[in-house]
């Protein structure tokens, strides 16, 4: 299933190590994020289960770029394809059993 | 990001205004979509495999029975690890390393857009114009000091939501719809109603509702012209502006003044956004290297989708053209067939197998190679020579051999026939590197250099006929006509029928090797 996201509180600090961007959000810890395939995926290290990576959620990634944050930025420059993910997410709802509904 | 309804429910929230059609539309998104076996063999893995080494090793299976997705999953995880010094060689190691939900995540993903691709040939190009589009967004409200350039950059991206959906879901008609668009113009917004029934628009807008997009990306998927016809918001025009200037500098005929429609486009702009027209035109320039890592996921590059993109458009022009050409040759032989008074015997009796010819071509099954090559030669000893051959070039194309002949000692003709088609071998050779139409009386003072032709002289040939066969700009063979010892006066009536014979015989080529191709194309648009 799609992994929502936090966007990063005012003031939250940055750090781009390769090509991922890991930043403190507020009550979820640390997050991680990158871009494979023009897919974003997203971690939580701190988390007992957090450190595989997850497809992040098309909601998330278009709150990041409405509110204008520098995750928006980061996806962008490295190749997120939100047009693409959506066209796949409605062919085929991915991490969703067939016949359910995401 | 979810459907605001289940794929079950009505669609009761869509906007009051969508046609039928459009909501037709819109509500079989999705529905119809056959998932690709590897998909679904990938979701059943955790049906069928309880612990989490079974299903890696069901993963790995499934992974490497596609060398394409092998290659992604190692290269993914290759990246991951970059600087470290190691090497991922297996995908049971990709998938150890990135784990198991985001290699499954990755493949599944990349399968479905395999099969969207495979399905949807138009698609590729209008998600490569869609991120142009996005980046020139984002060059143009970086300029204009608009306070929300990512933003900028998520409307150009979905501009033209509607049109990609329709070119993935009604892959067939959007091709239709395209194929017949004027290659002169790109087209105005709106145009493809008469054809589908609603606009792009109008279904792209309901289904970004009801996906539950952001709203104001929802509001610059509508059309608005310029800011001094109707003002709007920035970001409207900011998305409005940036879909043009996609639009002329990409999809306009080559022909087509594009400059000056760019130039007069941006002008109506520059004021209301607070930018400067070469700010505009740098953010054209510009989008086309800030689209690259985005479009690396799709393993295209600007340069080489441009190049390639003409290269189709070229080919298209082409055979718009030759299939101009071939019609007015058509035409002409149907004229040719007609009888005129003055004709000869001989003519008379060339123009009659002409004119069957013309009508035979309309009948696919008659129209064969060996009817048109039986009635050619039989035609050509109707109109005074004593034997005809058709004569085939051989696969390289390095020479050309008699495979067909007609009237007495044929079956010498065709042994004794075999010419390279280069000048260096003979006047013969010469006329057919050429593509030359010979009518030649050797014995004449014009026809003096043929004496010295090797094939002629063994052939014995005094009054000879050699007309090319050319299709596709390849010499496919000739016919060969000749006299023996007696003389033959070609008039110019009986060598353009002798011509339009061959004009036929081109045209049943042309028609086998479609009908070899599976082209179903016209017989016409080749010939020419």
């Amino acid at each position: 299933m799609p992994t929502d996201f936090p966007l990063p509180p005012a003031g939250a600090e940055f750090e781009v190590r390769g090509n991922v961007l890991r930043y403190s959000a507020a009550r979820e810890g640390i997050c991680e994020l990158r871009v494979d395939e023009g897919i974003a995926f997203v971690r939580f290290p701190g988390r007992q289960d957090g450190s595989q990576w997850q497809d992040a959620s098309q909601h998330s990634v278009f709150a990041a770029f409405t509110a204008e944050s520098p995750i928006a930025t980061f996806l962008r420059t490295h190749g997120i394809d939100p047009l693409r993910q959506f066209l796949t997410g409605i062919s085929a709802p991915i991490g969703s059993p067939p016949g359910s509904s995401e | 990001m979810t459907a605001t309804s289940s794929a079950s429910d009505a669609v009761p929230t869509l906007t009051p205004r969508l046609s039928p059609e459009a909501e037709a539309f819109v509500r079989s998104i999705g529905s119809a979509t056959d998932l690709p076996a590897f998909v679904r063999n990938v979701r059943a893995i955790a049906n069928v495999a309880a612990d989490l080494d079974a299903r890696v090793a069901l993963l790995e299976q499934a992974i490497t029975t596609d060398v394409a997705l092998t290659s992604k999953v190692l290269r993914v995880a290759s990246s991951a690890l970059s600087g470290t010094g190691a090497a991922i060689t297996s995908v049971k190691q990709a998938i150890m390393l990135l784990g198991y939900d985001r290699v499954q995540h990755l493949a599944t993903a990349s399968s479905v857009f395999n099969q969207i691709e495979e399905t949807a040939p138009a698609i590729k190009d209008l998600l490569v114009l869609s991120v142009l589009t996005a980046n020139q967004s984002l060059g143009i409200a970086v300029g204009a000091g608009y306070g929300r350039p990512e933003m900028a950059y998520l409307c150009g991206l979905f501009r033209n939501l509607g049109e990609v959906l329709v070119a993935c879901y009604r892959a067939r008609q959007y091709l239709e719809w395209s194929d017949a668009r004027d290659p002169a113009s790109p087209g105005a917004d709106g145009a493809e109603e008469a054809f589908f029934h609603f606009t792009f628009e109008e279904v792209g807008i309901a289904l970004a509702r009801q996906w539950g997009m952001p709203s104001e990306l929802i509001g610059t998927l509508r059309r608005v012209p310029p800011p001094d016809q109707a003002p709007s918001d920035r970001l409207h025009h900011i998305t409005q502006l940036s879909a043009d200037l996609t639009r002329l500098s990409y999809c306009a005929a080559p022909e087509a003044p594009r400059a000056e429609a760019v130039g007069t486009l941006v002008d109506s702009y520059t004021e209301m956004l607070g930018v400067e027209r070469k700010t505009v035109l740098e953010s054209v320039l510009i989008a086309r290297s800030d689209a690259a890592p985005t479009l690396g996921a799709m393993s295209v590059t600007v340069a080489g989708w441009m190049a390639e993109r003409e290269e189709r458009a070229a080919a298209v022009r082409l055979e718009a053209q030759s299939g101009e050409l071939a019609q007015a040759a058509l035409d002409q032989l149907t004229m040719l067939g007609e009888a005129k008074g003055d004709d000869s015997a001989a003519e008379a009796g060339l123009r009659a197998a002409v004119s069957a010819l013309t009508a035979q071509r309309k009948d696919a099954t008659a129209f064969t190679i060996g009817a048109a090559t039986a009635a050619t030669l039989e035609a050509a000893r109707s109109a005074g020579y004593r034997r005809a051959l058709l004569a085939l070039s051989t696969e390289d194309f390095k020479l050309v051999r008699g495979r067909m002949g007609a009237g007495p000692g044929s079956e010498d003709l065709v042994r004794g026939f075999i010419v390279r088609p280069m000048a260096a071998c003979g006047p013969l050779g010469a006329a057919l590197e050429a593509r030359m139409d010979l009518f030649v009386d050797v014995a004449s003072n014009e026809g003096r250099s043929f004496r010295r032709d090797r094939v002629l002289k063994d052939l014995q040939a005094r009054c000879v006929a050699v007309l090319p066969l050319v299709l596709e700009n390849r010499l496919m063979g000739c016919l060969y006509f000749d006299n023996g010892s007696d003389p033959l006066d070609a008039s110019q009536t009986l060598r353009e029928l002798l011509c339009a014979m061959r004009g036929h015989l081109v045209a049943a080529f042309a028609r086998h090797r479609q009908a070899a191709d599976g082209t179903g194309q016209q017989d016409v648009r080749r010939t020419a």
